[in-house]
């Protein structure tokens, strides 16, 4: 499992441990059921506040992601298939419409796209 | 409570001023002081002995700051007052065992002629004792060390004042009490609780 | 709500200075960092949650239990580290411990052993040897060492090198792993805070600036940086502190959205460390 926080982004950091686990847990990284490091332990591993952690779990519940047990600790959350496809989609999507906006800048055609698009997947 | 105590007894007598005072103090008082009456020599010596060590324990903690920190410790300001008043016993014990041995010692040698324990002079030694540290004590919980020093200086001397006037045989020391032992001591320890009073009082509502 | 350390309404005067009105709670499992100038009030606060000086109004809880009514019992579960550590100078760290820990109902000797041995300290030493640092470190081996629930600390890092300092750090967070159990800390330190801090009280001259959550001052508090020719008395006026110079100037904020309507892109904002929140509210 690997959890980087930045001190110098402008992002808050208990949202840089939100969004970093959120995709974790999309990928299929974290699986149902694994556990999750307690909130004093990852503050501890991460040098940030007790505070910071509890919040980005109680985030994390809130958007149904993770299951936390009175005693026990944290753990992934039984994940809607659904709403999985559709948040892997959704960040499918952010990257394609940057291409798009991109493309747009630099005069590239649909047709280009698609050609390169072919190019890559065949190569993986 | 005990620890309180165990560590005054710690100081006092581990400090190497301690052990240079504890050798040289009765050679030094013998050699200085003229007596025709050894008693009241043996008098002077217990007394202040005794007195001395009640103050240089007490001093400890108001001189070094280590008021603060003892205080941070689960002791209460009362705790630390009583365990002073009550090592004066100790200090007294302590004070009548080794003058005695010393004082044995040097009649041994044939170095001086005194008697190393005097019964009589231990009863008014006593009273006398509680009386110095009741007047004492307050002073360093109220004053600045260096006032309060002042009024150290003052009673050690008053210890002398008291046997050189006894010593004559109809000073008005001794007419006060000589004979009455009792109720001197009754009343020093009157004073004495009224000292412990005042000084809890005083050390509760000190500022540290 | 059970709060390990309360302080309601706290009040003391001195000739010169005065404790105004102090009021902040610390939860069970949690750091307040203590922050503010010199003579601010910080040790007084500390020396008044300990009950070294009197108190003329106002009250103080630990535990749930009043500091001066159960003054003992309250003691016994407190780690206190001050800036000045005063021992008896004749005696061996060994002797002082000693002493120290008879007065402990849950001392712990092999903790203790094992932080003079990480803190590098020889038992035999005499306590008038030591450096300053040293007698601190011998104050937190102390500290640590009767299984105390609230570590109470007035600027244990000042004289410290940043090595120890981080080590001081790590120290905490393992603390910490105890729920029940809570550091309260003053320090001019504030870089150290940043990191570990749940919560932030800065007091200054006497006062309490506020008492919050850290990761809310640090997201609520920005330096907005801009061209002198933005500014005007009303503006200014707005501004915590301000700082301007012959090329722009810099001010301290905690109305990021307003400043932002006003001015659009033609300014650039920031995040504001501590010690900037810190200054700027000090020099207004």
């Amino acid at each position: 499992m690997k959890i980087i926080v930045s001190n110098s982004s402008n992002e808050p950091i208990y949202e840089q441990v939100v969004n970093q686990i959120k995709e974790m847990i999309i990928k299929g990284e974290l699986k149902e059921g694994e556990a999750l490091p307690s909130i004093r332990g990852l503050a501890r591993d991460l040098s940030i506040s007790v505070i910071t952690t509890k919040r980005a779990y109680e985030e994390l519940e809130k958007e149904g992601f993770i299951e936390t047990v009175q005693g026990k600790g944290s753990f992934v959350a039984l994940q809607n298939k659904e709403l999985i496809k559709e948040k892997k989609l959704q960040i499918i999507e952010e990257k394609l419409s940057e291409i798009v906006k991109e493309s747009r800048l630099l005069g590239i055609s649909y047709d280009e796209i698609e050609e390169m698009l072919k190019i890559l997947f065949e190569e993986e | 409570m005990t620890g309180l105590i165990k560590k005054d007894l710690m100081l006092v007598f581990s400090s190497t001023w301690e052990k240079i005072f504890l050798i040289f103090y009765i050679p030094l008082m013998l050699f200085v002081i003229e007596a025709s009456q050894t008693e009241w020599l043996y008098f002077i010596l217990i007394s202040s002995y005794s007195y001395l060590l009640c103050i240089t324990s007490f001093t400890y903690d108001v001189k070094g700051n280590t008021d603060r920190m003892i205080n941070s410790l689960p002791v209460s300001r009362k705790e630390v007052v009583l365990c002073r008043y009550m090592e004066l016993i100790i200090y007294f014990i302590f004070s009548i065992i080794y003058v005695g041995i010393y004082l044995w010692i040097i009649n041994m040698l044939g170095l001086y002629n005194i008697g190393y324990f005097n019964i009589s002079m231990i009863k008014i030694a006593f009273p006398t004792l509680l009386i110095s540290t009741a007047v004492v004590f307050p002073f360093y919980l109220k004053f600045e060390p260096r006032i309060a020093q002042i009024a150290y200086m003052a009673v050690y001397m008053g210890i002398f004042l008291v046997a050189s006037n006894s010593a004559g045989g109809n000073g008005l020391f001794s007419n006060l009490i000589v004979g009455k032992e009792i109720s001197t001591t009754v009343i020093a320890l009157i004073i004495w609780i009224i000292s412990l009073i005042l000084s809890i009082k005083l050390y509760e509502n000190k500022d540290l | 709500m059970d709060y390990i350390l309360e302080v309601n309404k706290l009040k003391k005067n001195f000739k010169n200075f005065t404790l105004n009105d102090i009021s902040f709670k610390l939860e069970y499992g949690y750091i307040m960092g203590f922050i503010g100038p010199n003579g601010a009030g910080k040790s007084t606060t500390i020396k008044l949650i300990m009950n070294l000086l009197k108190k003329d109004e106002g009250d103080i809880k630990i535990f749930g239990m009043d500091n001066i009514k159960d003054e003992k019992k309250v003691k016994n579960r407190i780690g206190f580290v001050y800036d000045e550590n005063y021992y008896y100078e004749t005696l061996t760290i060994n002797q002082m411990k000693n002493i120290v820990s008879s007065f402990y109902k849950n001392w712990d000797e092999n903790q203790f052993k094992h932080y003079l041995k990480e803190f590098d300290l020889n038992p035999k030493s005499k306590i008038k040897t030591l450096s300053k640092g040293m007698k601190m470190k011998f104050s937190l081996a102390i500290a640590l060492s009767h299984n105390a629930d609230l570590i109470l600390m007035d600027e244990p890092t000042s004289g410290l090198d940043p090595v120890f300092r981080r080590d001081i750090l790590d120290i905490l967070y393992n603390i910490i792993q105890n729920e029940k159990r809570s550091v309260f800390f003053s320090t001019h330190i504030t870089t150290d805070l940043e990191k570990i801090a749940d919560y932030i009280t800065f007091i200054n001259k006497g006062n309490i600036v506020f008492s919050k959550s850290k990761d809310e001052v640090m997201e609520n508090y920005v330096l907005i940086k801009g061209g002198t020719d933005l500014l005007d008395k009303d503006i200014r006026k707005e501004f915590i502190g301000i700082r301007e110079t012959s090329v722009g100037f810099e001010a301290l904020t905690n109305n990021v959205e307003k400043m932002k309507q006003k001015f659009g892109d033609s300014i650039l904002v920031e995040k504001a460390s501590l010690e900037d929140i810190m200054v700027y509210t000090v020099r207004r």
